[in-house]
């Protein structure tokens, strides 16, 4: 746990950085410090690990005073990972993860094997990578290395300052969502940085927004996207929070995994004709023996043909025409506004057919958001 | 380093192998002028010391043909012993056949440069490389019919080819001595004072070090020479200030600006994960600016080689006496000979320094980006 008690942030020139930030950041989330430049974001963070001095108030971690430690000993239990990365271009891709631990006297052997587990981890072949030079690798297999690096001696708590800010819009997607799924296994305290509100909405447990260096608001990403406290932080969160907020509820959470009109393939047209009125919808999914999505079919097909094999009017694979468990509403949304669909099967990691997502569930989400909000303007 | 470096580096190890040798032999000369003998023996040892030619007597009597000048002059004798033992010392046989080895590796470097010009990018820089290593060795080792030969061609009417009171390996070792202990001097100011004023307690001193460094070099050095020895009277002393004065210049720039030039992420980095700020200096910093302030190294110390040679006329030896006696008393070939001698030095160790900069250099800033 990291708590700010009247953090101030003075530096010698007069500017007030940091104006009495009152904050905690709790263990295992990822609380992610948000705001225009000269907020005060970075600063609040490298106060932490003391890389800046705190003018007043104080900052305890994990219960202590970050001044009662040497600032060295503090900084080698707080993992840190930059958006320059800085790694250092002399050293292998080991002694760059292997930095801390051999500060702190780790034996050799048992460095090997937390670098080659670090590497598994940040999804870099040990064998491959162990022995190259940064330069040798990309952009995206760097800041890897980083924040393996960053998890070198397997601190408990992390600082990670725009860490993926400077990596191609692609790759940046790809490593946020394997940062996600690191976390669910380290499950580390972490102060994450950034200026971008998608990938705070992303990534964070907790967003925290500053502006002029005072909190300006704390919650999670959902209620701050449904909630936002004035007009600065709607103004910040952009007038597409709704969408936004789709972004981030499951397709598992609004699905209704009994409404699953199927045939089989093996079935005929008449066959599916009964399961589509008797669902009251207007096309039935078709499935494999496993109960793998298969295609689907509607009345319009099926009324010039009556009475054939549902395998010849098969529309396409479920990646065409299903959603999976594990995407977000808001790509749910994308996938039937590009198909005209207003209902969508839903499939789990193998394909298997588990329900269906409508349209209107999607917008019945937004409305709730609109009054809720109409709630708190009047 | 590729195989076909080996014998390039082979030649090295012998040549520094004959110096050693050469240092440690002792020549020992009959005393032929009677008061002399009365006074030190039968017989005198020269020992081409390779800092200062001592002789040494067999009462025990040592004169430091150095610092005594006076001696020099006044006996004679001792004169007479010292032209025999330099002629005894023109190619003693170890000295010689170490020589001739070591030659001989530079040569096939320059063969093996040749045979494999197809795999080899670069051709021309082995081979006159090669043939600097060859050319070196083979006419400092006790090969001065080399020498003898080559002035002949070039003053055909000239009395005087060789210069008559050291042999050429002494001379150049004395040079060396002058540039090495120099050098180690210029270094460690230059580097401590790099280093110093780039750390944020003494940066305010950047300018006027950087004044103090750029004015050293834009004194003459012959002005500086001339100021020293009567401060610090003649001999070696004077001539080893004005020439860390004049070599700390490169030094202090490359180490300033490769350390000012290491990316400031990679500190921030660095001092996030606790390092502490020697840790940074040694580990990450000194290793980002080595190639920046070996290249600055490597300038200072060729620079010095040539400014030691000015260094005879307040009596440091090497290889600038022959020029300054061959100036005196209007000899050419004696100024010619110090000063291929010296250049040839310096193309030595410029090679040196180049092996020793590609092999300092951290192999992961090698790698083109």
């Amino acid at each position: 746990m990291i708590e700010f008690q009247n953090v101030v942030k003075r530096f010698p020139d007069g500017f007030t950085a940091v104006k009495g930030l009152n904050l905690t950041v709790h263990d295992g989330e990822i609380t992610v410090f948000i705001g225009p430049s000269g907020c005060g974001k970075t600063t609040s963070m490298r106060m932490v690990n003391r890389l800046l001095s705190i003018t007043e108030g104080k900052i305890l971690v994990e219960g202590r005073d970050n001044r009662d430690f040497p600032a060295e000993e503090l900084r080698r239990k707080i993992g840190y990972a930059i958006q320059q990365i800085g790694l250092f271009p002399h050293f292998t891709v080991l002694d760059n993860i292997a930095v801390v631990p051999r500060m702190l006297g780790w034996e050799e052997s048992r460095i090997r094997k937390r670098v080659d587990e670090l590497l598994d981890l940040v999804g870099l072949d040990p064998d491959i990578n162990r022995d190259k030079y940064p330069r040798q690798l990309s952009g995206g297999q760097q800041q890897r290395v980083g924040v393996a690096r960053a998890l070198g001696a397997d601190p408990p708590i992390m600082l990670m300052d725009e860490p993926f800010g400077a990596i191609d819009p692609i790759t940046r997607e790809v490593l946020q969502e394997e940062f996600l799924a690191i976390q669910q296994e380290i499950g580390k305290t972490i102060i994450f940085v950034t200026h971008d509100i998608d990938e705070a909405i992303k990534m964070g447990d907790r967003i925290a927004i500053l502006r002029d260096g005072a909190l300006e608001q704390y919650d999670t990403p959902d209620n701050i996207l449904a909630h936002p406290k004035d007009r600065f932080v709607r103004d910040f969160v952009g007038s597409d929070r709704s969408l936004k907020r789709l972004g981030l509820v499951r397709v598992s959470e609004l699905m209704d995994p009994e409404s699953k009109p199927l045939v089989r393939m093996r079935d005929s047209t008449d066959k599916a004709r009964q399961v589509i009125e008797e669902h009251k919808v207007r096309s039935a999914f078709v499935v494999d023996d496993e109960g793998v999505l298969k295609g689907w079919v509607d009345l319009d097909g099926i009324r010039h043909a009556p009475n054939s094999l549902i395998d010849a009017m098969m529309e396409a694979d479920f990646h065409e025409i299903g959603v999976r468990k594990g995407n977000t509403a808001r790509e749910a949304l994308s996938a039937m506004v590009a198909r005209g669909f207003r209902i969508t099967p839903v499939v789990d990691k193998n394909g298997r057919l588990v329900g269906s997502i409508t349209l209107k569930a999607l917008q019945d989400l937004a409305e709730q958001e609109w009054s809720e909000e109409e709630a708190t303007a009047s | 380093m590729t195989w076909t470096r080996v014998p390039g580096v082979a030649s090295l190890i012998w040549l520094a192998l004959a110096v050693a040798f050469f240092a440690l032999q002792t020549v020992t000369v009959p005393v032929t002028d009677p008061e002399l003998r009365d006074a030190v023996g039968e017989t005198a040892s020269f020992a081409p010391d390779l800092w200062l030619p001592l002789f040494s007597f067999d009462g025990g009597t040592v004169i430091d043909m150095q610092a005594s000048n006076d001696v020099r002059v006044l006996t004679f004798g001792l004169l007479d012993a010292e032209t025999r033992a330099v002629d005894a010392l023109r190619g003693t046989p170890v000295t010689l056949a170490l020589g001739w080895f070591a030659a001989l590796m530079a040569l096939i470097e320059a063969g093996l440069a040749w045979a494999f010009r197809d795999r080899e990018e670069k051709l021309v820089r082995p081979l006159v490389r090669a043939a600097g290593i060859f050319l070196v060795i083979w006419s400092f080792y006790g090969h001065e019919p080399f020498w003898d030969w080559m002035l002949r061609g070039l003053f055909p009417t000239s009395p005087d080819l060789l210069y008559n009171s050291n042999v050429l390996v002494s001379l150049a070792s004395q040079h060396l001595e002058l540039v090495l202990v120099s050098s180690i001097l210029t270094i460690t100011i230059g580097l401590s004072l790099g280093i110093a004023v780039t750390r944020a307690a003494f940066r305010e001193f950047l300018p006027l070090v950087s004044d103090v460094v750029n004015s050293g070099q834009t004194v003459p050095t012959l002005a500086i020479i001339a100021i020293m020895a009567p401060i610090i009277g003649f001999g070696f002393w004077p001539a080893i200030v004005a020439l860390i004065l004049y070599g700390l210049l490169p030094i202090v720039r490359n180490t300033i600006v490769g350390l000012e030039g290491v990316d400031p992420a990679m500190i921030d980095a660095a001092k996030g994960m606790g390092m502490t700020p020697t840790q940074i200096l040694w580990q990450i910093e000194v290793p980002s600016a080595a190639s920046i302030i070996l290249a600055g190294v490597r300038t200072s110390v060729v620079i010095n080689v040539g400014t030691a040679a000015l260094g005879a006329f307040v009596g440091s030896g090497g290889l600038g006496n022959p020029i300054a006696s061959g100036l005196n008393q209007s000899i050419d070939p004696w100024v010619l000979l110090g000063a291929l001698a010296a250049a040839l030095l310096a193309i030595l160790l410029d090679y040196i320094l180049g092996r020793i900069e590609y092999v300092m250099t951290p192999k992961g800033l090698q790698i083109e980006q």
